[in-house]
């Protein structure tokens, strides 16, 4: 099952542009904001103006890759499809809405903040600005990458705009810091959304060639995991029959980093083990389309020719895919 | 291609009466799809445990066999409600409870002993179709080779006072496609499917009660929580899961419409249900399932698939019955007595554009 990555869009604490991966890769430094992060945006304000935090991360990141990948004007809009996912959603306008519905007054509600409290909303604001009308559907746990390119190999999908958004909210990730499973990572918040298409173009940065998954039971990121769960990362791995020049892992900085590494290199001793979250943070539900962003820029700029990328989410999914050059 | 059957399933569903729930004072109304005799505080587990623990004893699999397919069997789940308690009691209390909002899929999946990925579809109203469709379609092409799909709502306070203030409540009992539907009623209920193919489900003596035939996916791109309202995209959305499927529009027995009851949605989908039958001289009968048991919203795909199921074995077709005067004349709405149904379609559109169809054809052995 493959697909081509056209383009990429992306907002993170370290870049947010395609040239600045690149020079990331290729060892430029780059100062990393603080949350929560600050982004520009090509879309005209108003456009925006009455969205939220989170719709604007995801549609500014896609927009960034619609841009890049030039689709045709004449490209049929019910054949270019949209699916993202993400962890926690629109948590801010869902905290705001929960602080309404909690002093008991349903007039006090808002229905501007309802609507935008639905983890979807961002997908409808992203296909509004684009006419994107295909398919289309937002997950909060599971691979918005597998499954696109699933749409693009039945002929379900000429493109899809594919990727994740993780926003920050600051009662979120107070409480996420003081779990003894995230210590020793740093939180970060950002999006990551490419266009994906059947064919390989004169922009196509790079090829999916592969997928392997399976769950852990539980999120690493959540809860503390036996060394046990190594054994399911190796035989995730194992179904690959070739051997990437390096892995894009989910390594944070905690505790599960050991046992992750293990079992990669129980199945791939030669690989180079990469850590995007050293650049990006920990960004949760977008963590692994994170990864996926920072093998496709590696694999394009010819840093290496094939890149196994690897990411948890937080109902326990491992996700892997190989990236290689087209 | 593998073809893919349902062969466990089990829903519940709530009726629509005076919510016990939540304190609905203050809201336009206090009817809402409830569902008798759930125990305890939360809903939502005690939805999944029993309809998932039901589905897999119908299907004739123990939580072991479901483990035994290791990585090959996936679970899908559609939902929209099921973190909202989770806001609202961090609101309420200030306790922590916001990182584990996401635990009620680690609890489904563990229930059903799933070890392959699980995905939540959180397209709004469209989450459990959508979430039964990707099932089919990582089935059909052999990306695994089984799947429990389905999904799970419960009542929250957060959802009454949402829809309450778009001013989507209806202020007595929901009558979808009527001429007087004013809103909807939502509901909380659950329901589960096992998917498998004929080949794996004959190997074992199950038995079979559809083949899912096909399934499509799409989106309005028109605004947030208004449906596009020419009825155009749901047009397309409906000849993309007929094309998918193989079949014309003229052999659908039957449609379980969104029929949410809004003006908005009632429009919107007659317009599309016209433009599909446009003609074509055999039309199928075409209902709405919230009109008994209210909208259960991320879940509503997935109880109604379950009752369209239901309809076609038994052969009696699921009637609204504060139907009195079809919306702009339509009539596709007119129940008759009896159905005998080989095919029937699906559908649900959501906020944000979201929309999802599925096709089902009954099994025959031959």
């Amino acid at each position: 099952m493959t697909a081509y990555i056209e383009s990429i869009g992306d907002i993170s604490r370290c870049v947010q542009s395609a040239d600045e991966l690149t020079e990331l890769l290729n060892g430029g430094e780059f100062e990393f904001s603080d949350l929560p992060i600050e982004f520009d945006s090509q879309i005209p304000l108003a456009k925006m103006r009455r969205n939220s935090r989170y719709n604007k991360l995801a549609c500014i990141a896609a927009d960034n890759a619609v841009r890049k990948a030039a689709i045709p004007e004449t490209m049929d809009r019910r054949r270019i499809g949209t699916i993202i996912s993400t962890g926690y959603g629109s948590s801010v306008y869902n905290s705001q809405f929960a602080d309404t519905v909690a002093k008991g007054v349903p007039g006090l509600c808002s229905p501007a903040i309802y609507s935008g409290t639905v983890p979807n909303a961002c997908v409808g604001q992203i296909c509004i600005l684009n006419g994107f009308k295909g398919a289309s559907t937002v997950l909060t746990g599971g691979d918005p990458l597998e499954y696109s390119a699933l749409l693009i190999n039945t002929n379900k999908a000429d493109m899809i705009l594919c990727g994740s958004v993780e926003e920050y909210n600051p009662d979120l990730y107070s409480e996420l810091r003081e779990l003894e499973t995230l210590k020793g990572c740093d939180l970060s918040e950002g999006a990551a959304m490419f266009v994906l298409s059947k064919e390989k173009t004169e922009k196509t940065l790079c090829a999916v060639t592969g997928f392997s998954s399976a769950s852990l039971g539980k999120s690493p990121l959540l809860h503390r995991l036996e060394e046990k769960s190594g054994e399911i990362i190796s035989d995730i791995l194992k179904k690959y029959d070739n051997t990437p020049d390096a892995v894009f892992t989910a390594a944070n900085g905690t505790y599960f980093d050991d046992i992750e590494s293990k079992a990669i290199k129980s199945v791939f001793p030669e690989a180079e083990l990469v850590s995007p979250k050293n650049w990006a943070g920990e960004t949760l539900g977008c963590g692994y389309m994170m990864n996926v962003m920072f093998a496709a820029a590696a694999v394009n700029c010819g840093k290496y020719s094939k890149v196994l990328v690897t990411g948890v989410d937080l109902i326990g999914n491992y996700c892997t895919a190989m990236i290689e050059r087209a | 291609m593998n073809r893919v059957v349902i062969t466990g399933m089990s829903a519940l569903c709530g009726e629509i009466k005076p919510c016990t729930v939540y304190d609905t004072s203050g809201l336009i109304t206090d009817k809402f799809g409830e569902i008798n005799g759930l125990d305890g505080d939360d809903r939502l587990h005690e939805i999944i445990r029993r309809t998932i623990g039901d589905m897999l004893t119908d299907a004739g699999f123990s939580t072991d066999d479901i483990s035994a397919f290791g990585g090959d069997c996936r679970m899908f789940f559609g939902t929209l409600f099921a973190r909202d308690n989770a806001f609202l009691e961090h609101s309420r209390t200030g306790v922590d409870t916001l990182a584990y909002m996401n635990e009620f899929a680690v609890y489904a999946a563990g229930l059903a002993g799933v070890r392959g990925t699980v995905d939540i579809s959180s397209a709004s109203c469209a989450a459990g179709t959508t979430a039964i469709g990707m099932a089919f379609d990582f089935i059909r092409n052999g990306v695994c080779s089984a799947a429990i799909a389905g999904g799970a709502e419960e009542l929250t306070a957060m959802g009454g006072y949402g829809f309450n203030c778009l001013k989507s409540l209806s202020g007595d009992v929901c009558n979808p496609y009527d001429v007087k539907h004013d809103g909807i009623n939502i509901g909380e209920g659950g329901a589960f499917f096992m998917l498998e193919t004929p080949e794996h489900a004959k190997s074992r003596n199950a038995k079979i009660y559809c083949e899912i035939i096909g399934s499509a996916t799409g989106n309005d791109a028109y605004h947030a929580t208004s449906p596009e309202p020419t009825g155009e995209e749901a047009y397309h959305l409906m000849r993309s899961a007929l094309d998918d499927a193989g079949l014309t529009a003229e052999k659908l027995d039957y449609i379980n419409g969104h029929g949410t009851g809004t003006v908005l949605n009632d429009t919107m989908e007659t317009s599309a249900l016209k433009k599909l039958y446009d003609g074509v001289d055999r039309k199928p009968f075409v209902s709405s399932t919230k009109a008994l048991i209210g909208h259960c919203m991320g879940a509503s795909g997935a109880v109604e698939l379950a009752s369209v199921i239901r309809s076609m074995q038994s052969g009696e077709p699921i009637v609204m019955p504060n139907l009195t005067e079809p919306f702009d004349g339509c009539e596709l709405y007119n129940a008759p007595e009896s159905i005998d149904m080989e095919y029937a379609m699906s559908n649900s559109f959501g906020f944000a554009g979201n929309s999802a169809s599925i096709v089902i054809r009954k099994w025959v052995e031959k």
